[in-house]
């Protein structure tokens, strides 16, 4: 009876095609950058993976039982929030906050235990509607803006200091991997979940206590999200209600790569953890070779079809079977393989493409890393194509990458891998001070020039700060210029981007001020986000004008919706004015219609050359410590105000000049 | 196992937020709002028929959103390169015909899991598209392009009666065509499906190149509503999709869906933003609402706790 | 001999990935014929069977159907040649209707596009009446019991209009009254020249009604006799290579003190009223009653997975019993009737499912210890002679019968006071069926009392001290060994003397 005190982990064919593909995707980072195969890299993918890990570690066995909990992303930013504001509002102790926390998180995943497990309700439906119901009590109890930031070190150690260099979340997930393996793989408790999976009713029968079980995974699906919060907000230094956005999907994602099956009974933990580490080293080792973060997209996408179906050519051919199991592993590593040559050749094909032009030029050519806030919105689109033209005057390597939308952590992480791969020069669009401000200081550590632009990280943090406008002043222009239009009173309403966005919570701030200040008959009827989306813009502008016929103005505050709301004028003929932040381009038509009379902007294509053109100089040393002026090449003599680089008042845009404006 | 149990707890949880509505506002059910909503949730609606066709086999798909804006980005394109409008807007549907066939083809045949399938598609399609326009809006189009060259009303016109007649034929279809049965067989015994002769595989195929279809077709009729098309459309469309089809009552372990509580699940949760707003009800509270009354509407679904004993063992 | 053969196959393998079911079977069917294939639990009828609907593929050997020789042979073509089959393991689909599981299974290939609600309803109704049984054809599948998913089976094996019709335990949990209705259209398919292949462990019924009968053991064919040349303890012979001693071991025990009793137990929800009755230590209660007269229903009520606000008095105490945990906890066991929903988890191991109730005895501080347990179902899989390599092998890999001695020893293994069995001997071989009767009465003898529910009225008889008759979801009367016949019961069961009941014994 030997065979029984093995341990009982055997791999699927998904995990050794996991097993396969991860050596691969290590081998081959390595060989291609240097940087990859390093402790410090290592460590840093682990810690990035870590508060995904835990989601994932606690989705597994509901999804073993055939459950499913979308809430635990909402649940992280309501965790977060709560630690937050307890801490820094009601002014607990951080421990006291820290117990608060803890204990909204249990709450989180008590209501779902409640609802699955005692009320019999589906659970896709139920953590839908808890998924949007936390997310909503954190954007309510912080109206969507409050960021808290300025921890003490001591805390902010657990997500940003070391120990033995390994960083100490790291521990924080093995402890509850361990005790999550040993729940799920060697208890009762375990053996019960996993029937419960294949056939609730039938464990009922055997008198397993099903409920009592559910509603222990979920509360405790909870009770973890609580913990990857309070390790995520240590690790950004920040809290902040959109914190843990789509991170349940990624937990998924990983968890059923890993061989676990949503209809339940099937998977395992160390698929799970599989699963994740594929995940996160081929999103490290793609930053790393700097490859567009959408190729990392594609590329996700696609390995994750080609491991399932290396897998499932198991049982594809039974006749096969018994010279398939004996080469099973070989050609799942050959397979594994090819999957990620693939993967490399796209990669080099797009470097190659990328570095030709001056490649035979010299020793090294400087590389200058800008990252935009998001790279699909306009704005920063078409900055690019000013960063890239002082790329070609400057002769220097452009990397140009960021998150593909709003994300603080994602800024975070491509900070560390461009520092591990050794720029010259880093120069962020800043999503959130508090959170990116350590990973800054730490580039200016390791010697690379660091400055910011679009919006400014902690000052210490950076060499310069690219002060294109400031928020105030770009709040003040669209008051003035909206007081213009109301003949100074009148109610006026803003459409805003996505209510937790920095940028837009900050200008709508300065509006608020300045239109007390200066114009006390203008009325703020409402706010409504449109989440950078045209169409939801649209529809949030039609419903302005039927519930509030008073206003007469709607400022926009991000570039899709100013013409969604601009077309909603059109569409319903009312007079309404719309004015607001955007690009020229795709206001054009409505400016010449009339339905937009003044769109305010910074020249961002010469922002964009200024970021390339400032973080050369920078890097070169060639801006002397107490300068007061910078020549920034076909930018002429920029003035510089302590350590910002002023690039000029905001642009306003209308009739008159749009069409001499090609951005 | 009753779905009019789920579908009657909606219908109250509608009528009480129109009550409400009636109450306390003026102006939600004039004729413009009444169109505007309907404008504005079409593409839900339409992609739910499809996606509750897609559950009642028993898999879901999550790359509705990334097929909605490809099409959306193909339609754009060909209207600007001067091909014809309707002739790019059946390509559009084509091509939106041909990535559902794609994740057709991957989960019935390769027999990848659907939500594994879809996820891929999802995030391999919205990035290759991101790559490829690099978020640059599609612009210049001809004249003859909004609402079809048609007046607006015409327009709308044209898409109630396409929405009645795709939700109306979808529903008879799954009552009464053998094609229809055969959705729901599979769903519910995939097996038992296989013994009685029905081709579960081209089943399964079928409704996600329906759904291809109609997240192309969805698209379409979304983006002639205005002169320029951004490049991201859909961005977490299949989640409003998922969440209005389960509200609606279906099960995910398929074979159980009912097109009456598609629709009132697409209605319940198209009306509550516009409702919240109409309401005055501040927009920092609008998700935690929304979540509540989701809750509230599948609260109902207690009452068949107290009967399912019942149905399981007396005759009817 | 017969002179026409429908069916015809020789040398017959298939193995499953290391277990050869089948090692060469052989085998023909003659028009007009019932041709048994009877053989101990594993032996490969089913395994057959299937292979002959085209569900399965064989590895070796050949098949013919109606002179056509077979090679790739898919579920459609069998239909097209005629084969159609009652499973022994029911395959409806849930949530439709009892009309639509009927009609999907005989509409397929014909024509047209469209649903005819009407005929369907008609179809169905029509078919249910020719097999004797009132079943609405509106209801959910989902929401019948075993015996009327076996039923609706049995009505869509009619209503093919088959040549060949294989029927694979047709009869596990049909009461005496639906089995004489069966054998009636057996009767009529003979003269109009169907072949039928009939598998049952009742061997009574193999008597009556086989023309010849076909013996596998080990997955190969022993002997094919003409059924008027074995008895059966010939029969018993050849199927398990040893003669059994006797039937029904049933020894009497001196009884205790009364371990269970419920007065007035009402239970709305399932339709339960007015039942009233008492088990004392070392007593085997029957239940007998037609299918859905509410058996089936009062052992879930006892057993917590109905909640229900009559008291129920263990050993003297009033207890309210909430769920199926909290029974066993006071010593209660059930084995229910549906094994493959509720009696076993299919995909997982033997051990596992054998130690599922009991988890507490093979775990220390929560611990499952893996070697104890697999020892444990090592332990029972040699004791009741379950066919598997070993104790971890999936439950869904063994034969019906094989599962159901599974089933039987979750419940061994929690040591109950009092022990509901429902249907514990459907489509277990006889020689197991003795095994499990020898397995009750060790029990009752160690002071167990027993709620024993079956449909078979010779289990029924041979078994209990007491027989308590349902009708309509209450217990109809009680009575005692001696005083029990079968027409007894059936009258009990009915209400009324049964006309058919009567006719046959008379004849
Ligand atoms: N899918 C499978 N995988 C592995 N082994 C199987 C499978 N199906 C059947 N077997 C094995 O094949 C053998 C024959 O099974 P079969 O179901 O034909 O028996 P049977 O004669 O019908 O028994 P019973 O009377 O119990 O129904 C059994 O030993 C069983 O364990
Ligand atoms: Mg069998």
């Amino acid at each position: 009876m030997q065979r029984h005190f093995r341990p009982k982990l055997r791999l699927t064919g998904i995990q050794w095609a996991l097993v396969a593909a991860l050596l691969l995707e290590v081998i081959l980072f390595s060989i291609e950058s240097p940087a990859f195969l390093t402790w410090v890299n290592l460590m840093e993918i682990l810690r990035f993976s870590v508060e995904l890990g835990l989601l994932a570690v606690a989705l597994t066995p509901i999804l073993i039982t055939g459950g499913i909990d979308l809430s635990v992303g909402s649940t992280v930013g309501l965790v977060a929030v709560t630690f937050g504001m307890a801490w820094q509002h009601l002014h607990l102790p951080l421990l006291g906050a820290l117990a608060l926390a803890l204990l909204v998180g249990c709450l989180c995943g008590a209501v779902n235990a409640l609802l699955i497990a005692y009320l019999d309700l589906p659970a896709l439906i139920i953590t839908l509607g808890t998924y949007s119901l936390y997310r909503g009590i954190a954007e309510g109890i912080t109206r969507a803006s409050v960021s808290v930031t300025g921890y003490p070190s001591g805390f902010l150690l657990l997500g940003q200091g070391y120990f033995w260099s390994i960083p100490i979340q790291v521990f924080v997930f093995l402890f509850l991997l361990v005790f999550y393996a040993v729940l799920l793989h060697r208890s009762k408790i375990g053996r019960a979940l996993y029937a419960i999976g294949f056939n609730a009713e039938g464990a009922r029968y055997a008198g397993l206590p099903v409920r009592r079980y559910l509603a222990l995974i979920y509360l405790l699906s909870g009770a973890v999200s609580g913990v990857a919060a309070i390790v995520y907000v240590s690790h950004l230094g920040l809290a902040k209600s959109d914190l843990g956005t789509g991170f349940e999907l990624q937990a998924i994602t990983a968890i059923v790569i890993g061989g676990t099956s949503v209809f339940g009974g099937r998977g395992n933990l160390f698929g799970s953890v599989l699963g994740l580490l594929f995940l996160c080293v081929l999103q490290n080792g793609l930053h790393l070779l700097a490859a567009p973060s959408e190729a990392t997209g594609v590329l996700t996408g696609m390995l994750l079809i080609a491991v399932v179906a290396t897998d499932l050519l198991n049982d594809k051919r039974p006749a096969l079977s018994e010279r398939w199991m004996r080469w099973k592993k070989p050609l799942l590593v050959a397979a594994g393989a090819v999957v990620v040559v693939l993967a490399v050749v796209l990669v080099g094909l797009e470097r190659s493409s990328r570095s030709e032009a001056g490649a035979a030029s010299g020793p090294r050519r400087p590389v200058i890393a800008v990252m935009p806030k998001a790279k699909g919105d306009p704005y920063f689109i078409s900055a690019r194509a000013g960063a890239e033209q002082a790329a070609k005057e400057l002769g220097v390597d452009l990397i140009w990458d960021g998150p593909t939308s709003l994300d603080a952590s994602m800024q975070n992480e491509l900070v560390e891998s461009w520092i591990t791969r050794g720029v010259d020069a880093i120069v962020v669009a800043v999503e959130n001070k508090g959170s990116i401000s350590t990973v800054l200081r730490k580039a200016r550590q390791h010697h690379i020039a660091v400055l910011t632009w679009d919006a400014d990280a902690e000052p210490d943090a950076r060499d310069y700060f690219l002060n294109q406008a400031t928020p105030e002043a770009i709040a003040n222009t669209l008051a003035d210029e909206g007081a213009r239009l109301l003949n100074g009173k009148g109610q006026f309403a803003i459409v805003t981007g996505a209510l937790s966005a920095e940028n837009q919570n900050q200008w709508i701030a300065f509006i608020k001020a300045r239109v007390a200040e200066r114009y006390p008959q203008m009325k703020l009827a409402t706010v409504l986000p449109s989440d950078d989306d045209r169409d939801k813009a649209f529809s949030q502008t039609q419903n302005i004008m039927k519930v509030y016929p008073d206003v007469k103005l709607v400022i926009a505050i991000s570039a899709p919706a100013v013409p969604g709301a601009a077309e909603a004028v059109q569409q319903s003929g009312g007079r309404v004015d719309v004015i607001g932040l955007s690009l020229p381009t795709i206001c054009r038509p409505y400016i010449h219609s009339g339905v937009v009379q003044t769109i305010v902007l910074w020249n961002t294509r010469d922002l964009g050359y200024l970021t390339v053109y400032a973080g050369w100089l920078t890097s070169q040393k060639k801006i002397a410590p107490n300068a007061t002026t910078v020549s920034a090449g076909r930018l002429g003599s920029l003035e510089i105000k302590g350590s910002e680089i002023i690039l000029g008042r905001p642009m306003i845009i209308n009739k008159g000049n749009i069409d001499r404006l090609d951005f | 196992m009753n779905p009019r149990i789920r579908e009657a707890g909606l219908l109250l949880t509608i009528v009480a937020l129109m009550l409400l509505l009636a109450w306390r506002t003026t102006g939600f059910f004039s004729a413009a709002n009444l169109t505007d909503l309907f404008l504005a949730n079409m593409p839900v609606m339409m992609i739910a028929v499809g996606m509750m066709m897609v559950i009642l086999t028993g898999e879901i798909d999550i790359s509705v959103g990334s097929i909605f804006a490809i099409s959306s980005v193909v339609m754009g394109k060909c209207a600007s390169t001067g091909v014809p409008i309707w002739l790019s807007g059946l390509i559009a549907c084509a091509v939106g015909v041909l990535l559902g066939a794609l994740n057709g083809r991957l989960i019935a045949y390769v027999r990848i899991p659907s939500i594994v399938a879809t996820l891929a598609t999802m995030v391999a399609l919205r990035d290759g598209l991101r790559w490829y326009t690099q978020g640059s809006w599609i612009q210049g189009l001809p004249a003859g392009f909004q609402w079809f060259g048609m007046s607006q009303s015409g327009f709308t016109g044209l898409c109630v009666v396409a929405v009645v007649l795709i939700t109306g034929l979808t529903a008879l279809g799954l009552r009464n065509l053998r094609m229809g049965r055969a959705i729901v067989a599979t769903g519910s015994n995939r097996m038992a499906a296989c013994a009685a002769g029905i081709d579960a595989r081209r089943v399964v195929f079928g409704v996600f190149a329906v759904t291809g279809g109609l997240a192309g077709l969805s698209a379409v009729l979304n983006s002639v509503r205005f002169n320029q098309i951004p490049s991201n459309s859909g961005l977490g469309l299949e989640l409003k999709v998922i969440a209005a089809v389960a509200v609606g009552g279906a099960a995910i372990t398929g074979g159980s869906a009912t097109m009456t509580g598609t629709v009132l699940g697409v209605i319940l949760l198209s009306c509550i933003g516009s409702a919240l707003t109409f309401l005055g009800i501040n927009a920092y509270w609008e998700k935690a609402i929304q979540g509540g009354i989701i809750l509230i509407a599948v609260a109902a679904d207690t009452l068949k706790l107290q009967r399912r004993d019942h149905a399981k063992t007396l005759p009817a | 001999m017969p002179t026409n053969l429908l069916l015809r196959a020789s040398a017959i393998t298939k193995s499953f990935a290391g277990v050869h079911a089948l090692k060469g079977v052989s085998f023909e069917l003659a028009e007009g014929e019932v041709h048994a294939l009877v053989g101990e639990n594993g032996a490969g009828k089913s395994t057959f069977t299937r292979i002959v609907t085209g569900a399965l593929k064989a590895d070796s050997g050949e098949l013919e159907i109606c002179g056509q020789k077979i090679a790739h042979h898919s579920p459609q073509q069998a239909r097209a040649l005629g084969v159609a089959a009652i499973h022994q393991q029911p395959l409806l689909f849930p949530h439709l209707t009892v009309a639509e599981n009927i009609a999907l299974s005989l509409e397929n290939g014909e024509p047209g596009w469209s649903v005819n609600w009407k005929r369907r309803y008609e179809q169905a109704r029509e078919l249910l009446h020719r097999v004797g049984v009132d079943l609405d054809p509106k209801r959910l599948a989902g929401s019948l019991s075993m015996a009327e998913q076996q039923i609706v089976e049995i009505a869509k094996a009619i209503g093919a209009q088959a040549k060949i019709l294989l029927m694979d335990e047709p009869t596990a949990l049909l009461t005496d009254r639906e089995v004489d209705q069966l054998f009636r259209l057996i009767g009529q398919f003979r003269q109009e020249g169907v072949g039928m292949v009939y598998i049952s462990h009742r061997l009574e019924e193999i008597q009556k009604i086989a023309d010849r009968i076909t013996v596998l053991r080990d997955g190969r064919t022993i002997a094919c006799k003409d059924a008027a040349d074995v008895d059966r303890g010939g029969l018993i012979e050849l199927m398990v290579g040893r003669s059994l001693a006797s039937i029904f071991p049933k020894r009497d025990v001196t009884l205790g003190e009364t371990a269970l009793e419920v007065r007035n137990l009402n239970n709305p929800r399932l339709g339960l009223h007015d039942i009233s009755f008492s088990v004392k230590r070392g007593e085997i209660l029957g239940m007998a009653g037609l299918v859905g007269s509410g058996r089936t229903e009062l052992a879930r009520t006892l057993f917590g997975l109905s909640s229900c606000s009559s008291p129920i008095y263990l050993n003297g105490k009033p207890v309210r019993i909430g769920s199926p945990a909290q029974a066993i906890g006071m010593g209660m066991g059930y084995l229910p009737e549906d094994r493959r929903q509720h009696g076993l988890i299919l995909e997982m191991q033997l051990d596992e499912n054998i130690s599922m109730a009991s988890l507490n005895e093979v775990s220390r501080w929560g611990m499952v210890q893996r070697g104890k347990e697999a020892r444990q179902g090592e332990e029972y899989v040699r004791e009741l002679r379950i066919k598997a390599n070993t104790a971890s092998v999936a439950a869904q890999t063994l034969s019906g019968g094989n599962q159901q001695k599974v089933a039987l020893a979750r419940w061994l293994a929690i040591h109950p006071q009092i022990m509901i069995l429902d249907e514990p001997t459907q489509g277990v071989d006889v020689g197991s069926k003795s095994e499990i009767h020898e397995l009750i009465v060790q029990m009752a003898e160690r002071g167990v009392a027993i709620l024993l529910i079956s449909s078979e009225l010779p289990e029924v008889l041979g078994m209990c001290d007491r027989i308590a008759v349902f009708r309509d979801r209450t217990i109809a009367g009680t009575l005692l060994r001696d005083e029990a016949t079968q027409a007894g019961i059936m009258a009990l069961a009915f209400g009324h003397a049964d006309p058919l009941l009567q006719e046959a014994e008379q004849a």
